[in-house]
């Protein structure tokens, strides 16, 4: 059995093992989230649960990919590293729970303001994260409105659960971001 | 005033915004590729709008009532900032002595949207939101 064969069992088993529902590592554009979110609407594993879980599930990962997105065009990787390093994102299933998981690289300079949005959204309980999404939703920034700051507050609010998250870095300017949460089934 | 119709797409909302017919309505999904794209012809339309309304105020009087329809499915964050412009446009219609309500649908089970025409709807300062179960 040759090395890849063995590695391609390895992750097979892994994935497996972990519930893994749906995967993908690559170039993320809106037509593939478009794809992938078809494909997650007509999965037995996801639809058999309740209504407000579906909706809150798919909401989570509607934003998980179009963060992934954004900063997918606003960064060249493979300028940066010199070679191809696609963002990823899987949907799990295990101990009652969904995760949703998804990591792609930032720019340095955009993590302490990420981790303090984070933070503001696990410190706050359902009546805080509300008054926070309205304030922001209220805030007059149109040359921020492609990424009003109402994404991360969107997940916290339909999570109901607090979120983790990792940065690596990988060069001086650029890092590994990688962010999870999960729903209740 | 032209009719405003934007067909829906997997992603995008159905728009119908017909004057001769006082049928104003937005439903479906809204998370488009390019948001700011999608909404900004919308908030054109109601501009040159409130201008039409102001014209027919001056030359007949008291105009029609009118009632916009918010049927959403699904809607992302980038698409609730733009949502909220729609609705303090309305707002602005509305204080400036305008006949306008939002009539805000929801599936009886989606409390989630629910609570999100509720957000938007502290934010109005004269605009009428009557929240609708179906």
């Amino acid at each position: 059995m040759s090395k890849e064969i063995s590695e391609a069992l390895e992750i097979h088993q892994f994935m497996n093992e972990r519930n893994v529902i749906m995967s993908f590592m690559g170039e993320l554009t809106h037509q593939v989230t478009t794809s992938l979110l078809k494909n997650l609407k007509d999965d037995m594993s996801v639809t058999n649960v309740d209504f407000v879980t579906q909706k809150r599930l798919y909401g989570i990962i509607v934003e998980c990919l179009d963060n992934i997105v954004k900063h997918w065009i606003a960064i060249d990787i493979k300028r940066i590293l010199g070679r191809s390093s696609p963002p990823i994102f899987i949907l799990s299933r295990h101990d009652n729970f969904y995760y949703i998981i998804t990591g792609n690289h930032i720019p340095n300079d955009q993590i302490d303001s990420l981790i303090k949005k984070i933070d503001t959204v696990n410190a706050l309980d359902k009546k805080g994260l509300q008054e926070y999404y309205r304030q922001t939703l209220a805030k007059e920034s149109p040359l921020d409105r492609d990424n009003a700051g109402l994404g991360i507050i969107d997940i916290g609010l339909k999570s109901g659960n607090k979120l983790e998250y990792e940065f690596r870095t990988v060069t001086p300017t650029v890092s590994f971001y990688v962010i999870q949460a999960k729903i209740s089934m | 005033m032209n009719v405003l119709i934007i067909e829906p797409s997997d992603f995008s909302p159905k728009v119908i915004f017909d004057p001769a017919k006082n049928l104003f309505e937005i439903s479906g999904e809204s998370r488009p590729e390019n948001t700011s794209k999608f909404y900004v012809p919308i908030l054109e339309w109601l501009v040159q709008y409130q201008s039409v309304l102001y014209w027919e105020k001056d030359k007949f009087g008291e105009g029609t009532s009118h009632v916009f329809e918010f049927k959403f499915d699904y809607f992302n964050s980038t698409s609730a900032k733009f949502i909220m412009d729609v609705l303090m446009q309305l707002d602005k219609m509305a204080q400036d002595g305008f006949s306008i309500k939002v009539k805000w649908y929801y599936d009886k089970r989606d409390e989630d949207m629910k609570e999100s025409g509720e957000e938007f709807s502290k934010l109005l300062k004269k605009l009428p939101v009557e929240f609708i179960e179906t």
